[in-house]
């Protein structure tokens, strides 16, 4: 049977022809390759992309359909910031890398920051929600209740000092789902309210 | 006839999502603004503008790009302004990828870790009203002959 690594590094070769030719450069000289995100866990759907997080010379940041690359240098890898970020404890608890486990994995511990960044993040999202609402088609409402139920999820498991899952196991998560106000009452009341003519994707969906 | 119609439509359609996204993007403050030598050291100062956090320019962009979704009675509502523009003019036009950048710098990944670009963001809506308008030039322009 082929194994997971192998079969991601085939997507990477494949995906990564469509890259600009200055992406496919700084991709060939990266290290330390990490596959993340729905391809890592077996739960990509036809139009998931692929993420992939590595080590380079210079912070770079590619998105298109089909990739999102994520290339850090060595001196931002041991950093607090990021060695306590959402991101970094996602990759290093969910990722795949290709070639052997990088070594900063170890390091990697949810910071208390992550968590103050994520509530901050939850309370202006449902700000600008509430005074832009008129505005917004029905389905961009319920876009945005997903977004936001799972925004909470995030920050409860941060809260927790654990890693966030890919977004596919999130909305898997009944149990989690049923548990978002606790410890966050009042951020919950408000999303509550403010989904309540949107349920079908509100708190008590799947997503 | 049909054909004055379908150009007076066009225009009115850029207007709008000019007009859109120019509010959007005055939403972004420069980081810095000029207040002269203020403390008389014989230098120009500048003083930190406020804030706005990227995620209350994102739901902006959301509000704007339903907006325009509603006007045009699109068969699918847009999921973001790249998609948006997408459906209007076409899958390969440079404004489909400055809005992909654009989204990006507003809600990317290196925003939540290094802090948000909205800088580079200020320049995506400059870039893509720029074209807009240069477009709605041609469209408004009288046909030859």
């Amino acid at each position: 049977m082929e194994k997971a690594s192998e079969r991601l590094r085939r997507v990477l070769t494949k995906r990564a022809k469509s890259l600009p030719a200055e992406i496919q450069r700084r991709l060939l000289l990266a290290g330390q390759i990490v596959v993340f995100g729905s391809f890592a866990s077996s739960l990509e759907t036809a139009s998931s992309d692929l993420d992939v997080f590595c080590v380079g010379d210079c912070r770079t940041h590619f998105k298109s359909s089909t990739i999102e690359i994520l290339i850090l240098p060595e001196y931002d890898l041991y950093s607090e910031l990021w060695l306590g970020s959402e991101l970094a404890n996602h990759i290093s608890s969910y990722g795949i890398p290709l070639d052997s486990r990088p070594e900063w994995f170890d390091h990697a511990k949810v910071g208390a920051a992550a968590a103050v960044r994520k509530e901050r993040r939850i309370n202006t999202y449902i700000q600008s929600l509430e005074k832009h609402w008129p505005e917004l088609s029905s389905e961009a409402k319920s876009r945005y209740a997903i977004k936001i139920r799972r925004e909470l999820q995030r920050l409860q498991l941060l809260q927790s000092g654990k890693p966030v899952p890919p977004t596919v196991l999130l909305d898997r998560d009944t149990e989690l789902i049923e548990q978002l106000d606790v410890g966050n009452s009042s951020l919950f009341k408000r999303f509550r309210d403010l989904f309540a003519e949107a349920p079908r994707a509100g708190a008590a969906s799947g997503g | 006839m049909r054909r004055t119609r379908k150009k007076k439509l066009t225009v009115e359609l850029m207007d709008s999502l000019i007009e859109e996204l120019e509010g959007v993007q005055g939403l972004l403050p420069s980081s810095y603004y000029s207040v002269g030598d203020a403390d008389g050291d014989g230098d120009d100062d500048t003083v930190e503008a406020g804030k706005i956090e990227s995620e209350e320019v994102e739901v902006a962009l959301a509000a704007a790009v339903s907006s325009i979704g509603k006007r045009c009675d699109l068969p699918i509502d847009p999921e973001s302004l790249a998609q948006l523009l997408e459906m209007l003019f076409s899958s390969d036009d440079d404004l489909v990828s400055i809005a992909v950048n654009l989204e990006d710098a507003i809600n990317g990944y290196f925003g939540e870790l290094f802090g948000e670009n909205l800088d580079l963001a200020d320049t995506y809506f400059s870039d893509l009203i720029a074209i807009l308008k240069e477009r709605r030039e041609k469209w408004k322009k009288p046909p030859k002959g």
